[in-house]
């Protein structure tokens, strides 16, 4: 379980969060919730889409309990595990714009939009994991589109003045 | 069609993929240049978001986690071991050195710890226990995929077992579970006795993948929506740990793949082969002959990889595949196939 799905709680917490300190944290509690509830889940379905539920919600709790704890930026350098021997500069360019954007949306906003692009879940999944419907889920994904473009729209347009 | 309505509904599509699109609105696009500028930048913007780099520490901190469930400070409890204690409390006391107790206790304990390593490092670590045969022998068949030579041995010894809980179980199944339940006994003796060939291997597992595939996709005009759940937990079960763990050369299958063709991931690719900056320059240890098998021999495999890839996560595998054919001075590339 940790193996496998590490990465994935990893990655949406720290899209929260913005801070590998509190990003580890929070996927370290997901995990022993997971292990302390596992009677709770159900077999069959989908375990990942159980851990990112869990760990939305470890880091609603934890930021409830602790309101110090620091959200975002997202603009630290992020370095990459796996990085390939062409890091091209145009690349990092765009991560960066794009991290500082996602930056600019609301938590849940946020939320949405990365489950739905990096885990592929469906609107219905995002809905029960986020706590919200699917119609309000749907409209968050738009929210983070269109503010997403317009955002990275003015940064092209500011890069090209 | 209207640029303001399609650039809407652009913006409140489930999925950026032209081909799950109404065939009006890709003539539009076709036709509008703005339109299609606008969602290729949608397009871009989740790419490029998908995309982003490992975040700082995730390893290390993954490490250092499965270090402390390793050698917890304090105990990790379950849930359920603490609803028995409490059961165990509303009964008549016994005596504190009353022999029960300490069989009890110890009962508890290698409960708990089974139920924690089987949750952490069993066969099926990431889903709860298989709840039905079809489950328990898809769990098998992904198990023996992912065993060396000698497990593998150990795995086929529970066919006769999995084969008389079918024929008990054969009245409670509907034929094409049944069928189902067989193809699966096969392909895991397949499995189990055929440990030579990558490429067959691979091709039979996504075999059972789209068979798994199908049936969910059946029961899904069908309506029933718990089997769709069942047999797509299976598929994604195959593809999880069947094909997606060659795409990260992890796999014993993957080694084994590479090692008579003279690469060992495990010491690295500069081991054999490849630019030695102690030597000098460019050290060939392949003969002509082991590189043009291991570059036959990659692209089937990889092909295979790359057909059984969902179009989404196409863009992440084609990196990572340049990533390595650059690793290990492979020509090989997946130009033109994005």
């Amino acid at each position: 379980m940790v193996e496998a799905h590490w990465t994935a709680v990893y990655r949406l917490v720290y899209s929260l969060t913005g801070s590998p300190h509190d990003t580890e944290d929070i996927t370290q509690e997901t995990f022993l919730r997971a292990i302390r509830r596992w009677d709770t889940f159900k077999a069959g379905t989908n375990l990942r889409a159980w851990l990112l539920r869990i760990a939305t919600n470890a880091f609603f709790d934890i930021k409830r309990k602790k309101q110090t704890l620091k959200i975002g930026p997202l603009t630290e350098d992020v370095v990459s595990e796996e990085k390939s021997a062409e890091s091209e500069l145009d690349v990092a360019e765009q991560s960066k714009l794009i991290r500082m954007a996602m930056q600019e949306l609301t938590e849940l906003t946020r939320l949405v939009f990365h489950l739905r692009v990096t885990e592929d879940l469906s609107f219905k999944e995002i809905a029960g994991i986020a706590g919200v419907t699917e119609v309000a889920a749907r409209q968050h994904m738009h929210q983070a589109r269109s503010k997403l473009l317009k955002r990275l729209g003015e940064s092209a347009a500011e890069g090209n003045s | 069609m209207k640029c303001d309505y399609v650039q809407t509904w652009l913006m409140q599509v489930d999925g950026l993929l032209v081909k799950d699109w109404p065939r009006d609105m890709n003539r539009h696009l076709k036709r509008c240049a703005v339109c299609a500028k606008f969602a290729r930048s949608l397009y871009k913007m989740e790419v490029d978001w998908r995309d982003q780099p490992m975040p700082p520490g995730c390893e290390d901190a993954k490490k250092r986690f499965l270090k402390t469930i390793d050698h917890p400070t304090k105990p990790i409890e379950t849930e359920a071991p603490a609803a028995a204690e409490t059961e165990t409390r509303a009964k008549p006391a016994l005596h504190p050195w009353h022999p029960i107790r300490w069989v009890g206790a110890a009962a508890m304990v290698l409960i708990a710890l089974g139920a924690l390593a089987y949750m952490l490092f069993g066969p099926s670590s990431t889903q709860a226990a298989p709840s039905t045969l079809i489950d328990r022998l898809i769990d098998w068949n992904v198990a023996i995929t992912n065993a060396d030579v000698e497990r593998r041995k150990e795995l086929l010894e529970e066919e006769p077992t999995l084969r008389r809980e079918l024929e008990k179980d054969e009245a409670l199944l509907t034929l094409e579970e049944h069928e189902l339940a067989d193809e699966l006994l096969r392909s895991g003796r397949w499995l189990a006795q055929n440990e030579d060939d990558i490429v067959k291997e691979a091709e039979k597992i996504e075999k059972i993948s789209n068979l798994l595939a199908d049936r969910a996709a059946a029961a899904e005009k069908k309506g029933n929506e718990l089997d769709r759940d069942r047999y797509a937990h299976g598929y994604d079960r195959f593809m999880q740990y069947g094909v997606y763990p060659m795409q990260q050369w992890k796999t014993p299958l993957f080694m084994k793949f590479l090692a008579p063709k003279g690469l060992d991931f495990k010491k690295g690719p500069s081991d054999k082969g490849g630019f030695d900056k102690d030597k000098g320059g460019w050290d060939k240890r392949d003969s002509e002959k082991e590189r043009s098998d291991r570059l036959t021999a990659q692209k089937l495999l990889l092909d295979r990889i790359w057909q059984r890839t969902p179009d989404r996560q196409r863009p992440d595998l084609h990196k990572k595949f340049d990533g390595y054919s650059k690793k290990v001075g492979s020509m090989f590339k997946f130009g033109g196939k994005r």
